[in-house]
């Protein structure tokens, strides 16, 4: 209700609606209700039903608030912002208001939902904080969005603004377009997070995103894609000590020539795809993760000098390790916008690997190391090698009895 | 008897098949793989391999700076700084679907105004 007591008019198409804009100066959620007619404190929630936005100069800071604040999805209300955004303590929804219900999307999720959304020059702390029922199918609307736009600097008449850094720590996120998404942001920490069933991804750095550290978050129940993926020129980043379940893509897929990135201690098990998938991605190190249960262990396709050390790679219904080359005719990949070699080459060492329908399948590689692997108990049938390599299986098998560590060829 | 015997073959027959099929379907079709895959690789070179890999050669970032009170205390520094607020309801022109770009463009145009 309004302060008159009256229902707030909602919407009609042919409105004009307006955004509350906070321009410049530090202002507390608290101030913004006393403020504004447009974000009311109801009995049991607070009642956002505009759009709210944060200048470049401004910081609006969500702390404490102990009703949840819902983001109303019937009058169109979101958080964009080139600013800094504080949600800490707090619980963020997507409602409905006509339906008092969850904000909900249609079968082609294109239909809108509330979302925040972060443009370059801007900082995102989220911190103890719980967000439900948000994004949809559009542009930058994903869920939470950390973005470089080349547009926000010309409006903003700013030039050189730097990329969106964030910290997010300690929070939950469900039900969500996208967990997480960033366009060429820098230093974005995501620590300590719940990713609980989300639709397409949980955490999806995208497109030149660099120093990013994704650790110590559980990772589960994605219900249409992957759980963790870095995708097209991700780089410079650390994936660590996650928990990665359930999920119905891949636990953790590095794709589109993302490289220079460690990949370590993660738990990943039970996924309907593959534990770890490298697509064009090199110069990756996989360190010490733990690989259960999932469909293929680890596979690589035309990706070069990555290394796989430590850990283990069981139980999974495919092989430990898929191995590959690919001219990707099949896909509808654009090729001038992600270039790849089709070579593929990894180091292998000191892998625990037991139990997997078989040590490895290939269909064309250049260079495949193999150190300190306990290949005998790899494969439930001893049916260790599978594709093109199993041809050579007797004089592979025969080489690793003579030598803890050999290096395979294609000529 | 010839019931009983029609009716055991047909389940050993199932049971032969749904393995058969389960194998298959996990082997990727293994079974005709050497007719139906492309082979790419005819001869392999075997090498003893000698780097190691020193699991330790990885430095790992310390997470201990990404803190709840590190983050409090980048927003006591933000608090404390000069804070006139300006807050404004502003039109902004829409489209039916609340799509955001042309949105907040527009807004950035009526602030500069």
């Amino acid at each position: 209700m309004t302060r008159d007591g009256k229902r707030p008019k909602s919407y009609k198409k042919t409105d004009i609606p307006k955004t509350i804009h906070i321009e410049k100066g530090v202002i507390y959620f608290q101030d913004l209700v006393q403020s504004s007619d447009n974000i009311m404190e109801e009995n049991d929630y607070y009642a956002v039903r505009r759009p709210i936005s944060i200048g470049i100069d401004a910081s609006l800071i969500i702390k404490n608030i102990e009703k949840p604040i819902y983001l109303m999805q019937d009058e169109g209300a979101f958080i964009a912002y080139t600013g800094q955004l504080f949600i800490l303590n707090s619980t963020i929804l997507g409602w409905n208001e006509k339906i008092q219900k969850p904000a909900t999307l249609n079968e082609d999720y294109k239909n809108f939902r509330p979302f925040i959304t972060a443009w370059n020059g801007s900082q995102t702390f989220f911190a103890n904080s719980h967000f439900k029922h948000l994004g949809y199918n559009a542009p930058k609307s994903y869920g939470t969005t950390l973005s470089t736009q080349p547009f926000i600097e010309e409006m903003l008449n700013e030039d050189n603004l730097k990329a969106p850094e964030g910290q997010i720590l300690n929070s939950s996120f469900e039900d969500f377009y996208f967990g997480f998404y960033s366009h060429e942001a820098d230093n974005v920490v995501i620590i300590g997070n719940d990713y609980r069933d989300n639709i397409i991804y949980a955490i999806d750095p995208h497109d030149w995103s660099k120093n990013l550290i994704i650790a110590q978050n559980r990772v589960s129940g994605t219900k249409i894609k992957h759980g963790i993926i870095l995708s097209r020129h991700v780089t410079d980043s650390y994936v660590l000590n996650n928990i990665v379940t359930h999920n119905v893509g891949s636990g953790i897929m590095l794709d589109r020539q993302s490289g220079n990135n460690v990949i370590a201690h993660n738990q990943i098990e039970f996924n309907q795809g593959d534990g770890i998938t490298l697509y064009e991605s090199s110069d990756n190190f996989l360190l010490s993760n733990v690989i259960k249960n999932n469909r293929v262990g680890v596979r690589i396709r035309n990706s070069q000098n990555n290394i796989i050390a430590g850990g283990e790679v069981s139980l999974n219904s495919h092989q430990a390790f898929m191995i590959y080359k690919d001219d990707l005719k099949n896909t509808n990949r654009d090729f001038k916008k992600d270039i790849f070699i089709e070579q593929v080459s990894v180091k292998i060492s000191d892998i625990v690997t037991e139990s997997n329908l078989s040590l490895m399948k290939t269909n064309g590689f250049d260079e495949i190391a193999l150190s300190n692997i306990n290949w005998r108990k790899s494969s439930l049938k001893k049916d260790y090698f599978q594709g093109d390599i199993r041809q050579f299986e007797k004089q592979i098998t025969k080489a690793l009895e003579e030598n803890n560590s050999i290096q395979l060829k294609s000529n | 008897m010839g019931f009983y015997k029609s009716v055991t073959i047909y389940v050993i027959l199932l049971f032969i098949g749904a393995v058969f099929y389960k194998n298959a379907q996990a082997n990727n079709f293994s079974l005709f793989q050497n007719f139906f895959s492309d082979n790419k690789i005819q001869t392999i070179s075997i090498e003893p391999f000698d780097q190691s890999i020193k699991l330790d050669s990885v430095s790992l970032p310390s997470l201990g700076e990404y803190t709840y009170d590190n983050i409090l205390k980048k927003l006591l520094k933000k608090t404390q700084k000069n804070s006139i607020q300006n807050i404004s309801l502003r039109k902004v022109a829409s489209t039916k679907q609340f799509t955001f770009d042309q949105r907040w463009q527009e807004a950035q145009k009526l602030q500069k105004n």
